[in-house]
């Protein structure tokens, strides 16, 4: 029961909380007028004058500011969806080594979390830039590997047209399902088309290794950062998913005889994984927003780009703020309503 | 309800507020805008103090407003935040070797003051290169920082005249020599003046080189935040004394003895006879005469910070010494 004197206490908080917000903007509003800067997104369509190295979509001088925005997310969400399956791959392997039963097993695990989990995102991610940009050789004495370079400044592969990888992408969908005559028709034909198709090689010029694709050490000491960094959670979340299911379930399948392996991949992974699901995406939003720490080490990612040099050369710092807020909670959630979809039939099924 | 009342007050009040010498008056320290670390610029010395070129400047107005060097407080700012700390009030005056242009004079709540050095950008690389001009850059990659009109400069080089490069953004001057050094770029460019100062702290500065090819005008300058029009005429005025000063070979060794000076240009300068406008600067007449006593004219400044780090003056000598440092007449 409600009884009046709450309620008014609650409209006068209402009423507060609202004032607050209405002065804040009233406030800002003065405060712009008075500095005579102006409010609005209109720059977004200006030629941005910059120019971004490392990115998967193109972005020149002569493109707009909102090009380098694009650019930004999409070099942010690459990392992200590359840091996403390598952290949970790796998280997963340490949380069942971290149940097995063999001590050694558990004990590297338990080393593992421990150190990635204690030390600081961002001295990681440095450490990494770091140790890669040290220890890799300069350019013009790379390590090669068939047509592959990898140097200081990065990877550089051999490239060629991207149709080549449907089939190439489709397969494990074909061996996982256990339609194996058809994985095994497809490999050859991806073999015939790897081998006939045109091939784009990088060389070595006076400067640099031109032509090819390549992944840059900033983008590659991000993500390995990030990855180790947050399989150290992912395993801690699972390992607390499986740690819900009750004994019994363990004991029964020891009793069956059922392996090690097999009794975490049929019975506990079925039954611990909607245990774990909600904490196992905070983990990919927080890894999604970490990403963000590249700007430590340069990498051009979306709140470097946005926050960072079009902050800066537009000096909007307002509306970049704003846009910065709104595109990550944007991202984020459409990425958890997409993930949890993904993963919600299937759990349900198993429980 | 009280509360809000009270916000909305306060949030009046805050708006009413735009006189910094006042503010500063009353505070008793002027808050001056600063790099962190750049050699010969804004350093920490042996006794834990602040010294260099910009340092100089911020101390000179202290002295015109305090009679004394020393009122300043450092606020140390970084490339990203240096304007919003400036048009938000955070800082009274900006010294972090910030180049004037159009779009920044107007589209970021700030005012620039008067140019204190003439820089431009430039390149360094490493001599086996044997670059001739920038062109032989072609397919680099190129070390710049963020957020700089040299990031633009850099852009609008290459592309106008097709020459191929890859950019490396590093977020601070000391990361780039670090990225440079270990190879992770072959050129570094920035502003000339931070070039020269820093192939000293490399390994082997035998092995490199700063290109005598210079892209673009860097006009550094103070600023201060728009809306102030007293404020930003005592910037400018402070920074233009110390070149008229040295014009008039006033410095600080003789201008205890050149008060006696019958020279009307010195007696206006010193304030020996008062000039008319002064007093609606809000400063003693003789505001000048404390910013020579106590921190020295122009080429005194650049002789102090910037000459024991060989970087010679180029367009930074007075007018009629072949540079581009002229005051508008103290008359």
């Amino acid at each position: 029961m409600i009884n009046s004197n709450h309620r008014i206490l609650s409209i006068v908080l209402w009423l507060a909380i609202f004032g607050i917000i209405t002065a804040m903007i009233s406030n800002l509003h003065l405060h712009i007028s008075r500095q005579n800067l102006e409010f609005g997104f209109d720059f977004l369509l200006q030629r941005s004058g910059f120019d971004i190295g490392d990115t998967w979509i193109t972005h020149q001088a002569n493109m707009p500011y909102w090009n380098a925005i694009l650019s930004g997310l999409v070099n942010t969400i690459i990392v992200a969806a590359f840091g996403i399956v390598i952290a949970t791959l790796l998280g997963l392997v340490l949380a069942i080594m971290a149940k097995a039963p063999f001590v050694i097993i558990k004990s590297v695990s338990d080393v593992y979390i421990n150190i990635f989990r204690n030390i600081p995102l961002l001295v990681q991610i440095l450490f990494f830039h770091t140790l890669l940009i040290n220890t890799l050789p300069e350019v013009n004495n790379a390590y090669t590997i068939g047509a592959s370079y990898v140097t200081n400044r990065g990877i550089y592969l051999p490239t060629t047209s991207p149709w080549v990888l449907i089939p190439i992408i489709t397969l494990p969908y074909f061996f996982i399902t256990r339609r194996i005559k058809t994985g095994v028709f497809l490999s050859v034909i991806s073999i015939g088309i790897l081998y006939f198709s045109q091939w784009e090689h990088p060389v070595l010029n006076r400067f640099n290794l031109s032509g090819g694709g390549s992944f840059s050490i900033e983008w590659l000491a991000l993500v390995i950062a990030l990855s180790l960094y947050t399989a150290s959670y992912i395993a801690e979340v699972m390992r607390g998913g499986f740690e819900a299911i009750s004994y019994h379930q363990y004991e029964t399948a020891r009793a069956l005889n059922i392996s090690y392996i097999k009794m975490m991949r049929h019975v506990i992974l079925p039954q611990a994984k909607p245990i774990f699901l909600p904490a196992l995406l905070n983990q990919y939003l927080n890894l999604t927003k970490n990403a963000s720490l590249g700007i430590a080490i340069g990498y051009p990612d979306f709140f470097g780009v946005t926050a960072g040099t079009i902050l800066n050369q537009s000096g909007r710092a307002l509306e970049m703020i704003f846009i910065v807020m709104v595109v990550y909670s944007l991202v984020n959630y459409f990425s958890i309503t997409m993930i949890s979809k993904i993963s919600h039939p299937q759990w349900k099924r198993h429980v | 309800m009280i509360i809000l009342a009270i916000i909305l007050l306060l949030s009046l009040w805050m708006n009413l507020y735009a006189d910094t010498l006042t503010d500063v008056k009353a505070r008793g320290f002027i808050r001056c805008g600063i790099h962190e670390a750049l050699t010969g610029f804004s350093t920490i010395d042996k006794k834990g103090e602040r010294i260099g070129f910009d340092i100089d400047f911020c101390r000179a107005i202290s002295s015109a407003i305090f009679q004394s060097p020393d009122k300043v407080k450092y606020v140390p700012v970084n490339i990203k935040t240096r304007f919003l700390a400036l048009s938000s009030g955070t800082v009274d005056v900006l010294s972090r070797n910030t180049t004037w242009s159009l779009d920044r004079d107007t589209g970021l709540g700030i005012s620039f003051t008067a140019i204190n050095f003439y820089d431009g950008q430039s390149f360094l690389v490493p001599k086996k290169f044997n670059i001739k001009q920038l062109s032989d850059l072609n397919g680099a990659t190129i070390c710049v920082m963020p957020g700089t009109t040299t990031e633009l400069n850099l852009a609008d080089y290459f592309s106008s005249r097709k020459i191929k490069y890859t950019p490396v953004v590093v977020e601070s001057l000391h990361q780039a020599m670090v990225a440079y050094e270990q190879k992770r770029c072959d050129a570094f460019t920035t502003d000339r003046s931070a070039l020269e100062v820093n192939i000293d702290l490399l390994k082997n500065p035998n092995d490199h080189e700063v290109l005598n090819e210079i892209i673009s005008k860097e006009p550094l300058a103070l600023a201060v935040a728009s809306g102030d029009e007293k404020w930003r005429k005592i910037v400018t005025w402070v920074v233009w004394s110390t070149i008229q000063a040295e014009e008039l070979e006033v410095d600080m060794r003789n201008v205890d003895s050149m008060k006696l000076s019958k020279n009307p240009k010195i007696m206006r300068l010193l304030g020996t006879t008062p000039l008319q406008g002064i007093d609606n600067l809000g400063l003693k007449p003789n505001f000048i005469y404390f910013v020579i006593a106590q921190v020295g004219n122009y080429g005194e400044i650049f002789k102090r910070n910037l000459k024991p780090l060989g970087l010679s003056r180029h367009l930074n000598h007075l007018w009629n010494n072949g540079g581009l440092m002229y005051s508008p007449p103290i008359r």
